[in-house]
């Protein structure tokens, strides 16, 4: 009888598929990337490599909630005051960087008046709101009223006018905190880098959210998505771009034409290219879990109005270059190159990293696009600013910063997305899941709004 | 009202105990909603009668809460409001909800007949933090070993529970990552008599350890938790926790030095005699001392380890030889207390499914009988605690 009750048992007890030995502290994860930075500066980040890295090793003073609206981070708190145009941030007590020394409000500000002067547009778009903050970008000033560490742990912001989300700037990257050596705060510290190849972390004891629960991780970089994809088969990665682990409609897969030049620079010819793209094809093919809605940005950020202005079919001739992001999926390349083929248009691609396709110009990119803070309006001067200045989108952009009630400006930022659509410079095909496949015993892995891989909270199954 | 449990005559006595009692000791937060609400329903009537329904209960503190406010209501009307089930009226379709801090009642007035949508009522209060009221919750055992007398439970308790420890039948000591607190249980709610906060500078941790060193007979206990630096030492004075020392170790049967947490994690470290040097998950002592370490094997200080069994971070320590733990997978939408034979190489001797992930454990026996706590966290909401009192079976047969 006791046999047969501890048999009963084992089987019971077998089927209890719920438990609570987690979230676990411990063990080391190898995480297969497309792109490695060279340098751990913060920066813009621009492929999936890029923003796990600056996000492993840096940290802001406010991060961005699902809703588009600032989150502690760094900063603990804030309040307003003179009508909405001083923001007081109040600095976690206890905040350390990597080498343990306190993070102080001159680190703040030091940093701040980096990210101020950066390519980054969310540096531009805070620099013409700060006091001062336009001349400073521009180098006539080293004056910058609009930003002042008065007392410790207290960093003051100073606005022309009352502003919408005026901290949303301050969650991109490249307005990450450091040491005055370039030390970071982030859930993870650097060990080691080979640059485009390998990098190596450790958890950060020290770290605001505090200790992440793995020990270590490595990056490895491959320049081949199939190699990746074969490693990550071959049990050698635990975590890799592809289906199967978390996922987020992060990214949109977006083709850029250069207005600039020939034959794009008409506007007949853009239109040709946009009637040629089936998307709901593209999508139900291609991009499983994707959405073929017309819109420059995913839902989470703006929810699209299914709005489109239909495009003239048209016929074009000659030979197009089309530089392709290395994260755009093979198939999905193949297709657009089809779908110009039947236009008259003969491509000849070329593949690079998303940070290169990003920095080039000329005939068409192909990207799967991410913005630098996941926030509907900055997200939108990114693009516009991809696309190259147009005044009506520019004049809507500039109404949308100054309207503080978000319901009004949301209906702004519906308007400036369809003018800056309108142009066809950008042309959105889908809005595309940002996935990751895992090994088994792994959890808590996540995508962020802005299609970061989140490993902080990471943990792995003894 | 019923519950497909067995329930034997003590527990029919604590549920009516509750049901009695419930409402009185609900009465102020369930008052100051019964009153708020009865001033909207007055305003959108406009002298018409109204149909008041039983609130449909969302709060998981059982369906007495929500007869007891549609009995508050209906008291609140009287003279205000004609109220009626037949004929031309206004129907007020409701919900009581709860979140962490607040009772929220949500309505739906619509024209009867017709079914035209007249109001919309929302009304909310604070719920009462120190006062906990206890409701049944349906457990039961899923093998043959133990029979589940009564099981209750909590509302959310205000932050994650780290450890537990029963003082007596009706005094419960709840440590969180930023306090401890005691309450009295009267069979129908939890009361919190003291609090008191630990010592800091606080640390950010993750996922916080919790440690409590029971030591009833001397009305004192150690705390310790890897947010707080040090441990610290509680009196239990005239019903209030009173912080009387600290050390930088917690002391802890079978180990010389103490046991401290791993900065920044939620793993001890201590020697421990008979076990080892760690790290380990969990600790219990009493009548014998078991460690969970991390991977969720259980070891022993007389040297009995689990050959297959894993168990999870909570465990408590029941009858001699019987154990009480958490099941060893990751976090979901249920978890289960596995009773082990502690003498026996862990076998396993039955289980309790509960509807979360089971954080801490304490256990008390009287004879065949012992009274269990669990404090269980449902994903995305606060941490509950349920009262079981379990009896045990004969295990074998002749």
């Amino acid at each position: 009888m006791r046999i047969a009750i501890g048999v009963t048992l084992a089987l019971c007890l077998g089927g209890v598929a719920f438990g609570a030995l987690g979230p676990r502290y411990g063990g080391d994860l190898a995480v297969g990337v497309l792109d490695l930075p060279a340098s751990p500066e913060p920066s813009v980040p621009r492929g999936m490599g890029e923003r796990l890295v600056a996000g492993l090793i840096h940290e802001t003073l406010v991060g961005i909630g699902t809703d588009g609206v600032p989150v502690p981070a760094l900063a603990r708190g804030w309040k307003t005051a003179v009508g909405g145009r001083e923001w007081t941030l109040q600095l976690r007590e206890g905040a350390t960087f990597h080498d343990d020394r306190p993070l102080a409000g001159a680190d703040v500000v030091r940093s701040l008046r980096r990210f101020l002067r950066s390519p980054s547009v969310a540096g531009t778009h805070l620099a013409d709101e700060l006091e001062g903050g336009a001349a400073f970008r521009a180098r006539t000033s080293e004056e910058l009223p609009g930003l002042a560490a008065p007392e410790a742990g207290q960093i003051v912001i100073r606005l022309d006018q009352p502003r919408p989300l005026p901290l949303a700037p301050l969650a991109a990257l490249a307005a990450a905190i450091t040491g005055p050596s370039g030390e970071g705060c982030g859930p993870f510290v650097p060990t080691l880098s080979v640059p485009g190849k390998r990098a190596a972390f450790t958890a950060f004891g020290g770290h605001v959210r505090g200790r992440a629960y793995l020990d270590s991780l490595q990056l490895l970089g491959f320049s081949d998505p199939q190699a990746l994809r074969g490693e990550f088969q071959a049990g050698k990665l635990d975590v890799a771009p592809g289906p199967g682990g978390p996922s987020a409609l992060a990214a949109t897969v977006l083709l850029v034409l250069d207005t600039a030049q020939p034959p794009f620079s008409r506007g007949e010819a853009r239109a040709a290219v946009a009637a040629a793209i089936d998307r709901g094809d593209l999508v139900a093919n291609f991009l499983p879990g994707g959405d073929p809605s017309p819109s420059l940005l995913v839902p989470s950020l703006l929810p699209s109005l299914g709005l489109e202005e239909p495009a003239a079919a048209g016929t074009l001739s000659g030979t197009l270059s089309m530089l392709v992001s290395r994260d755009v999926p093979p198939l999905v390349s193949q297709r657009v190159v089809a779908y110009l083929g039947t236009i008259g248009l003969q491509v000849t691609v070329a593949a690079a990293s998303p940070a290169a396709v990003s920095a080039s110009s000329g005939g068409a990119r192909l990207m799967m696009w991410s913005p630098e803070v996941a926030e509907a309006g900055l997200a939108l001067e990114e693009l516009a600013a991809l696309a190259g200045a147009d005044p009506t989108v520019r004049e809507t952009l500039s109404l949308a910063g100054r309207e503080t009630d978000l319901d009004r400006r949301r209906g702004v930022l519906h308007r400036a997305e369809a003018a800056l659509r309108s142009t066809r410079a950008l042309l959105p095909l889908a809005a595309a899941p940002v996935a990751f496949s895992q090994r088994r015993g792994i959890h808590d892995l996540a995508v962020g709004p802005g299609g970061r891989l989140l490993l902080d909270d990471a943990w792995i199954e003894p | 009202m019923t519950y497909p449990l067995a329930v034997g005559p003590r527990a029919s006595v604590a549920l009516l105990c509750f049901l009695l009692a419930a409402p009185a000791r609900a009465a102020s937060p369930l008052a100051r909603l019964a009153s708020t609400l009865a001033d909207e329903i007055v305003a959108a009537a406009k002298g018409r009668p109204v149909e008041l329904a039983v609130p449909e209960d969302r709060t998981g503190r059982g369906a007495a809460v929500a007869l007891d406010l549609r009995a508050l209501v209906a008291a609140r009307l009287e003279g205000r409001v004609a109220l009626a089930e037949t004929g031309p009226r206004l129907r007020i379709a409701s919900v009581l909800s709860e979140n962490s801090h607040r009772l929220v009642f949500s309505a739906r007035v619509v024209e009867d007949p017709g079914d035209r949508l007249v109001d919309l009522l929302s009304a909310s209060v604070e719920a009462d933090d120190t006062l906990l009221a206890l409701a049944p919750e349906r457990v039961a055992a899923a093998g043959h070993a133990f029979d589940v007398l009564s099981s209750t439970r909590t509302p959310a308790l205000e932050a994650p529970v780290l450890a537990l420890e029963l003082l007596d039948d009706d005094r419960v000591v709840v440590l969180s990552a930023d306090d401890v607190s005691l309450y009295r249980s009267d069979g129908s709610a939890l009361s919190q008599e003291s609090r008191q906060a630990l010592p800091g500078p606080l640390a950010a941790v993750r996922s916080p350890g919790g440690l409590i060193a029971g030591a009833a007979r001397e009305s004192a206990l150690w705390v310790l938790t890897s947010r707080a630096p040090r441990a610290a030492l509680l009196a239990l004075e005239k019903n209030r926790l009173v912080r009387r020392s600290e050390a930088a170790a917690l002391p802890w049967p079978g180990s010389t030095s103490g046991v401290r947490y791993r900065p920044g994690t939620n793993l001890l470290e201590g020697t421990l005699r008979g076990v080892g040097s760690g790290p380990f998950l969990s600790l219990a002592a009493g009548a014998q001392e078991l460690a969970v370490l991390p991977d969720g094997r259980l070891r022993a200080a007389s040297g009995e380890s689990a050959a297959d069994v894993r168990v999870g971070s909570a465990l408590a320590l029941l009858w001699p030889g019987v154990v009480a733990a958490s099941s060893a997978d990751p976090p979901g939408r249920g978890d289960a207390i596995l009773l082990l034979a502690a003498d026996a190489g862990f076998r396993p001797l039955d289980s309790l499914p509960l509807d979360g992930s089971i954080r801490a454990l304490a256990g008390r026996t009287r004879g065949d009988t012992a009274r269990l706590v669990a404090a269980v966290q449902p994903p995305g909401s606060g941490a509950h605690l349920v009262f079981l009192e379990l009896r045990r079976r004969e295990l074998t047969t002749p």
